[in-house]
C-alpha cells in the first residue's frame, strides 16, 4: 500500500460526485514550479506515488519536488466471481479527489526548463489534465 | 531601481457592483478594482486591464489613479487571480502619501551562477521575494542579489540582501535565501514506514473502544 491515512473516522465511504473548481490548494506555495489540475477526477495512491518518481528521477537529486495532494478517500470494490449483495466490499486503494486548479505537485530549486520536463514525464502518469504554471511573485 | 515618475492610470467610478456585474465588466476588457486607506470611503473602480497587467510586468506598485479627473496616489495592495485561467479578477488600492512608509514586497533578482553549483552543489532557493519597508517613492522594481560566490555549504540570510538606499529589509535578519546544499544523487526513498511496520489499512477513530465495550458484555 502506498500513501493513506494513519487514522480514519470510517472505514468506509461513499463515493460522492466532484462538483466545481478548487477554491483551496490552487496556487504554487512551496516551490517555484507547479503542475495544476485542470479536470475534476480521482488520483490513486499509486498515480500519485509514479508522479513523484517520474519528476525525482529526472532532477537527479536537484531541487525539491512537493507533492500537494493526499490520498484521503478509501475506494471499496467486490471481489471477483462475487454474488451481488452481502454489504459492501473491502477498501481496495486510496484515492485524492481533485477538482480542476488543484496544484497537484511542486518543484524548487532547479530551471524552468528541467521543472518542465519533469513534469511532462509525471503528467504521463496522471488520469486527468494538467497543465504548468509558475509561482505568481509579489501580489 | 526607484521610480522617478509615478504612472498614471486612468480610473472610471463603478456605478453597479456584484459578481454580474463584474463578470460585465471583465467582458469588455476592464477591471472592477477599489480603492481604500486613510480613513476616507472606499471607491469602487474600473481599470483598464492591458494597462495594469503592463505596470506589473515592470514591476510597478505605485501608480497615480485618475479618477474622473480627481488625482489620488495609491499602491497596488492585492491582486485576485482566476487560479483556473491566466487573468486577473480584481484589483485593490491602497491610497498613501509620499511621506509615510509603507511595506511592500518586492522580487529578489538572483545574478550569476553558484561556484558551488559548478562543482555539483545544489542551489536552493528559500526566498524569492522579499517584505521591504520604505517611502513609496523608493520601492525599488527588484532587489539584486549576487550569488557567484556562494561555494557548497555556504548560504544567504536576509541579513545579507543589501536593498537599495532609503529602503529597510522587513524580515528576520536569520531568515535564509538561499544556499548551495552538499549533491544528494539520486536517492530512492525508502519504502513506506507503514508498509515496513505491515500496516495496510489505516485505525478507525473509536472502533478499538466500541470493541472493548462488546468484549465486556
Amino acid at each position: 500500500m502506498g500513501l493513506m491515512p494513519k487514522r480514519v473516522k470510517h472505514r468506509k465511504e461513499q463515493r460522492r460526485s466532484v462538483k466545481g473548481r478548487a477554491t483551496r490548494g490552487n496556487t504554487v506555495a512551496f516551490g517555484e514550479y507547479g503542475l495544476q489540475a485542470l479536470q475534476p477526477g480521482w488520483i490513486n495512491s499509486r498515480q500519485i506515488e509514479a508522479g513523484r518518481v517520474a519528476s525525482t528521477h529526472f532532477l537527479a537529486g536537484e531541487g525539491k519536488v512537493w507533492i500537494r495532494i493526499f490520498p484521503h478517500k478509501p475506494v471499496t470494490s467486490t471481489a471477483a466471481e462475487t454474488r451481488m449483495g452481502k454489504g459492501k466490499g473491502e477498501v481496495e486503494y486510496w484515492v485524492a479527489v481533485v477538482k480542476p486548479g488543484t496544484v497537484l505537485y511542486e518543484i524548487g530549486g532547479v530551471p524552468e526548463d528541467a521543472a518542465k520536463e519533469a513534469f511532462l514525464r509525471t503528467a504521463h502518469k496522471l488520469p486527468v489534465r494538467v497543465r504548468f504554471i509558475r509561482r505568481r511573485h509579489g501580489l | 531601481m526607484a521610480k522617478t515618475q509615478i504612472p498614471t492610470l486612468k480610473a472610471d467610478v463603478r456605478g453597479e457592483k456584484g459578481s454580474s456585474a463584474s463578470r460585465r465588466i471583465r467582458n469588455k476588457g476592464s477591471l472592477p478594482a477599489v480603492l481604500y486607506g486613510h480613513k476616507e470611503e472606499s471607491i469602487a473602480l474600473t481599470v483598464d486591464h492591458r494597462e495594469v497587467e503592463t505596470m506589473l510586468k515592470h514591476g510597478t506598485l505605485l501608480v497615480e489613479l485618475d479618477i474622473d479627473g480627481k488625482a489620488e496616489q495609491a499602491l497596488i495592495k492585492a491582486i485576485q487571480h482566476d487560479h483556473a485561467g491566466d487573468g486577473m479578477l480584481h484589483v485593490d488600492f491602497e491610497r498613501v502619501s509620499m511621506d509615510e512608509l509603507v511595506t511592500v514586497t518586492v522580487a529578489l533578482d538572483f545574478h550569476g551562477t553558484p561556484a558551488g553549483a559548478t562543482h555539483g552543489g545544489i542551489v536552493e532557493y528559500q526566498l524569492t521575494e522579499i517584505t521591504v519597508e520604505c517611502l513609496p517613492m523608493d520601492i525599488p522594481e527588484v532587489i539584486r542579489v549576487d550569488i557567484a560566490h556562494l561555494e557548497i555549504g555556504d548560504s544567504i540570510h536576509a541579513r545579507d540582501v543589501v536593498p537599495p538606499e532609503g529602503v529597510k529589509v522587513a524580515r528576520d535578519p536569520e531568515d535564509m535565501v538561499v544556499a548551495v546544499a552538499a549533491p544528494r544523487g539520486v536517492e530512492e526513498e525508502a519504502e513506506e514506514e507503514a508498509e515496513k511496520a505491515g500496516i495496510t489499512e489505516p485505525e478507525v477513530i473509536g472502533a478499538k473502544k466500541e470493541q472493548e465495550e462488546k468484549a465486556e458484555e
